[in-house]
């Protein structure tokens, strides 16, 4: 019977202060308009069509290699899984490559073993060098570009778009240095994102920072919408994770190594959710406790892939048969199919026509048409023409000299 | 320091006409007053740099319109009613028996249109949320300001026979064989024969209806997702690609000037005050694809046995056209093909590998590709039941697969696409600009149909007609709407951070812009026409966004505290350390002075203290105490008694004192 009460007290104990929390909410106009605006501003609830991704290494210098090898390599675990170039932004302070202490020139490994060249081919670095700074940094997330910047150093991201933010350097408590002289903190890290969520630049936006003290990089963040991890709790440093003698220092950080052993195993088409991708975080093989904040996001990691944030295209549309052209006038038919009105050339022309520009461009209209050979557009003096001229001059010199003999001889 | 040493004995002991030390100290070392306006110079200077510093490093936050971008939140945008012109043949009527009153067609068109309207507004109050009838029917046109909404009943011999009426939209004609319709217009045709009919005012009611209600809408259609946000300018980019022509039998040329010309410019022309397109082409000869697309058997439901049948039955009648294409089919069907999976149609555009573009502009670009896979990969099919070779990537562009003929002429072949062969790729491509740029589709089942082809003898057109002023209306209103929602966000998003992020600039370049954006969205009325409506939350949007996006609005950087203190006091602690003492002093001095006037004080300390503050005084006194360890060294000389040299050296101490005041 005692327990009876309690419980039915309990209850009455719980409603009281509920009664007074709706109440106040009710009461108070200013926290409805602000309820009202934030879902008034998600626009496209939970639709996304295109991810972006901003990588950034922000520490110079050949002894912080592993911070370029940490990006490079998720750059390339990106493309691997289908983001394309135009749609990762990529930051690297120093030019590892190229230095002139590295002895595999122009080529990192983010590994002991030096399997995979991550810098290689197809690389195409968005902001280097000097032009990594703070500024450049928040301009970017913010869109607040001068009007000459291009295309590729542009976040083009909308409210249907996922954003990946990684950064990795030195840092400590709520802040993160950037080459050897300024610093980004967690507050205008915050600050930016929230102007981002304001012009609705994002739909999901996933932080991920590997740096000392890396937690404190995303404790300011008060827009909604985001998930943060970080590898290492307030006072504790990130470590690397090994060296590679030929090398001379080491190649990558722990929790970025352990992080990319993950999305190594993922294909394009995986259904792994984020949790499972919190769950391999093991702090006793990354020496530091890796943090995750969910706390801002609507939902739960569970309930959002891998894909959503390291995909590339989210869906396509195809198109359903009924919007071909009916049978009648169909084209895959061979009689519509014209050869080629100079059919005559196989490859061997071809060749010759490369070498020969002056023949006719194969385009099919000058103008409408870019890229391609360059050199049909300034074609050289042909042979006949600087025959003409040899001859031309051969002939005013003969006549002059006529000119000169007839009249010596008068 | 032995001057200030009160305890010797020789110091009492020296002569009058001599100057003491002490006086020469005093006329050494400046007077109090003038030590005084030195120190207190310093302070000062810092007091009267305040100010400049103040101004120099406050951020310029000029006052934002916020009242009025408040009441912008809660207007609703204005809807402009259109007027709707509706004529007719004057025989698409029955003649009324003799001996019954003849009216004007304009007359019936009237009682006609009242029957219109009812019908509409009784399907609009049943319609859940409720809309309204945002059209008027008229029946005279102003001259001066003809509406660009027409309905015509038009008798018209080759119409179809049968109820119901097959309403469509007039596309453009030329040559000889015109109606006489303007273009545009909605037309319902009604047969001769369908004149007489007891129920023909009940077949144009039902018509005129069913057509208005899918011509002119209550709402405007949304933008979905797939569709680019709205902006000003847009680049579309065609491009030829190759899988492989290194190998022969490859698309060498394309007629793409009149592919363009005949399919996009009708439907990009009638939107020139929305849109500002660019096209680019291009043709790439190589064009690898990063997935390998697998060789298959076709399996029964791939193959549409509906078209070979088609095809199979227009053999047997004897049409040549028909049994190639069903011996076309056949082959095609029994074919194996490399079938392309969903998933891999995700990363079909091979993004890194391919330039889609020329990259020139910061323009969305929307890429229409036409991939001719190479000849060891032919024919790729698309894996998906029923579907066509083609797909759309929302926000990007689309893909059309086209395999060449199985039979090649020779080996090593190249093609010239030309504009016969391409309808069919831009025919989809039509309908995917559609989808791109959420314009809406004319054609609806059972409402608006295809138009009659210009000529009898030939066959209807299956290709989608030019843009309409129906549809373009409709993309001035759903635009329009997406424009001013997305500037009135926009700008609360400016207020709302103005107020959270402090640091923030808003110059006068930013204030201009959020009150142009302001009054165009404020100018917005349903007096004006939808095409103004339309510039103005353009203007608005792009103000709107400008301001958002101006370089100058960077919030400055955040700094804690302790960043501050580190910062200033390296710089500001050494400097402030002898001024405080130096003032200090002067108050302790001064008081001292003070009590000196009240009650007379020996000579000799206050000398001694004049002496010990002028030690006190820094660089500037550094060379007078130079001076006075001179005279110290004078007064020890005085202690051997050689007056004589000692009144030499105080001269000496006089001239060099002379120079130095020099």
């Amino acid at each position: 019977m005692l327990f009876r009460y309690l419980y039915s007290l309990l209850g009455v104990l719980l409603a009281v202060p509920l009664c007074i929390a709706s109440s106040n909410i009710g009461s108070r106009p200013q926290l409805e308009s602000r309820v009202s605006d934030l879902f008034s501003n998600s626009t496209d609830a939970g639709g996304h069509t295109n991810n972006w991704a901003v990588l950034v290494c922000s520490s110079r210098y050949w002894f912080n290699y592993r911070h370029m090898a940490n990006t490079l390599a998720m750059y390339r675990t990106l493309k691997r899984l289908g983001l394309p170039d135009s749609n990762i932004i990529l930051m690297l302070a120093d030019d590892v490559a190229c230095n002139s202490r590295n002895s595999f020139p122009a080529s990192v490994y983010a590994n002991k073993g030096k399997e995979m060249d991550l810098y290689g081919q197809g690389i195409q670095v968005d902001y280097r060098g000097y032009e990594v700074t703070v500024e450049s940094f928040l301009r970017l997330l913010t869109g607040r570009h001068d009007h000459t910047v291009p295309r590729s150093k542009r976040l083009l991201s909308d409210s249907s778009s996922n954003v990946f933010v990684y950064m990795t350097g030195h840092g400590g408590n709520e802040f993160l240095k950037f080459q050897d002289n300024e610093e980004v903190s967690a507050y205008d890290v915050a600050d930016a994102v929230e102007q981002m969520w304001e012009k609705r630049r994002y739909n999901k936006l996933l932080f991920a920072i590997d740096t000392c003290q890396a937690n404190t990089m995303y404790s300011k963040f008060y827009s909604p919408e985001i998930i943060s991890t970080g590898s290492s709790a307030l006072g504790e440093n990130s470590y690397s994770h090994h060296n590679d003698m030929d090398i001379g220092v080491a190649v990558i950080d722990s929790f970025t190594h352990y992080i990319l052993q993950y999305l190594e195993t993922l294909g394009k088409t995986s259904k792994e959710t984020l949790k499972d991708f919190f769950g391999i975080y093991d702090p006793s093989k990354i020496h530091s406790h890796p943090g995750i904040s969910t706390s801002l996001s609507t939902s739960p990691p569970e309930d959002i892939l891998v894909t959503d944030f390291f995909g590339a295209v989210a869906k396509i549309e195809i198109s359903p048969k009924s919007s071909e052209l009916p049978i009648s006038s169909h084209a895959s038919y061979s009689t519509q199919w014209e050869e080629s009105p100079n059919t005559a050339r196989n490859r061997d022309d071809l060749d010759k026509e490369r070498e020969e520009p002056s023949s006719s461009s194969s385009f099919s209209s000058g103008e409408s048409t870019f890229g391609g050979n360059g050199n049909v557009w300034k074609s050289p003096l042909s042979v006949d023409n600087h025959m003409k001229r040899v001859f031309g001059t051969l002939g005013g010199l003969s006549g002059i000299g006529l000119f000169a003999y007839f009249a010596s001889r008068n | 320091m032995s001057i200030t040493d009160p305890n010797r004995p020789s110091y009492s002991n020296l002569e009058r006409e001599k100057p003491t030390p002490a006086e020469v100290t005093l006329q050494i070392n400046p007077s109090t007053k003038r030590r005084l306006l030195i120190t207190l110079s310093f302070p000062l200077l810092f007091l009267l740099a305040i100010p400049f510093w103040w101004y120099v490093t406050s951020i310029e936050r000029l006052p934002l319109p916020v009242s009025r971008i408040d009441t912008l939140s809660n207007i609703t945008i204005p809807e402009v009613r259109g007027k709707i012109l509706v004529t007719a043949d004057s025989d698409a009527f029955p003649t009324p028996p003799p001996g019954r009153a003849v009216f004007e067609t304009k007359v019936i068109l009237e009682a006609l249109g009242r029957e219109v309207v009812k019908g509409v507004d009784g399907i609009y109050e049943r319609s859940r949320p409720q809309k309204k009838r945002n059209w008027d029917l008229i029946y005279d046109d102003n001259k001066e300001n003809p509406t660009p909404f027409k309905v015509h009943l038009r008798r018209f011999e080759h119409a179809n026979t049968s109820f119901p009426l097959e309403p469509y939209v007039q596309p453009f004609e030329k040559g000889l064989m015109t109606s006489g319709i303007t273009e545009g217009t909605l037309v319902i045709p009604v047969h001769p024969k369908q004149i007489s009919d007891r129920f023909l005012k009940q077949h144009y009611k039902i018509a005129l209806i069913n057509s208005l209600l899918s011509l002119y809408p209550a709402q405007p259609p949304m933008i979905p997702l797939r569709s680019l946000k709205y902006s000003p300018n847009i680049t579309l980019s065609f491009v030829l690609l190759n899988e492989d022509s290194s190998q022969g039998s490859y698309a060498r040329s394309w007629s793409i000037e009149s592919a363009i010309q005949d399919h996009f410019i009708p439907q990009l022309e009638p939107l020139k005050d929305i849109f500002n397109f660019t096209i680019e082409s291009q043709i790439l000869y190589h064009a690898p694809l990063t997935f390998s697309p697998t060789l298959g058997e076709p399996s029964s439901e791939k193959c549409d046995s509906a078209r070979i049948d088609a095809a199979l039955e227009g053999a047997k009648r004897g049409d040549e056209m028909d049994e190639a294409i069903a011996i076309d089919l056949i082959q095609e069907s029994r074919q194996q093909a490399w079938w392309v999976g969903e998933e891999d149609m995700k990363v079909f555009v091979n993004s890194e590998r391919w330039s889609l573009d020329s990259g020139s502009t910061n323009n969305p670009v929307l890429r229409f590709l036409l991939y001719i896979p190479k000849e060891a990969h032919r024919p790729m099919k698309l894996a998906t039941e029923d579907s066509a070779q083609s797909f759309l990537l929302p926000q990007f562009g689309s893909v059309h697969i086209l395999n060449p003929p199985s039979l090649s002429l020779t080996q090593t072949s190249t093609y010239h696409l030309s504009s016969s062969t391409l309808k069919g790729s831009f025919h989809l491509f039509t309908q995917h600009l559609y989808s791109l740029l959420a314009l809406p589709v004319l054609y609806d089942p059972g409402k608006i149909h295809h138009p009659p082809s210009p000529s009898p003898l030939l066959p209807p057109s299956d290709m989608w007609q030019g843009i309409t002023p129906w549809q373009v209306n409709q993309v001035l209103l759903s635009r329009g709407k997406e424009n001013s929602e997305e500037a009135i966000k926009t700008l609360i998003g400016i207020k709302r951070l103005v107020r959270k992020i402090k640091e923030m600039k808003i110059g006068k370049g930013v204030r201009d812009k959020v009150l142009g954006s302001v009054e165009r969205l404020e100018q917005m009325s349903e007096n004006r026409s939808a095409l103004e409506n339309f510039i103005s939350s353009r203007d608005a949007v792009t103000l709107a966004n400008e301001a958002f996006f101006d370089p100058s609005m960077m919030g400055l950087l955040y700094f804690p505290d302790e960043h501050k203190f580190a910062v200033y006091t390296p710089l500001f602690a050494p400097v402030a350390v002898p001024l405080l003492l130096g003032l200090l002093k002067e108050l302790l001095s001064w008081r001292k002075r003070k009590r000196a006037a009240a009650g007379p004080a020996p000579v000799l300390t206050a000398t001694a203290t004049v002496v010990e503050e002028s030690q006190e005084q820094g660089m500037v006194v550094q060379e007078l105490v130079n001076d006075q360890s001179l005279i110290s060294e004078i007064e020890q000389r005085d202690d051997s008694q050689t007056s004589v040299a000692t009144g030499e050296e105080v001269l000496g101490a006089r001239e060099l004192r002379s120079r130095i005041k020099k």
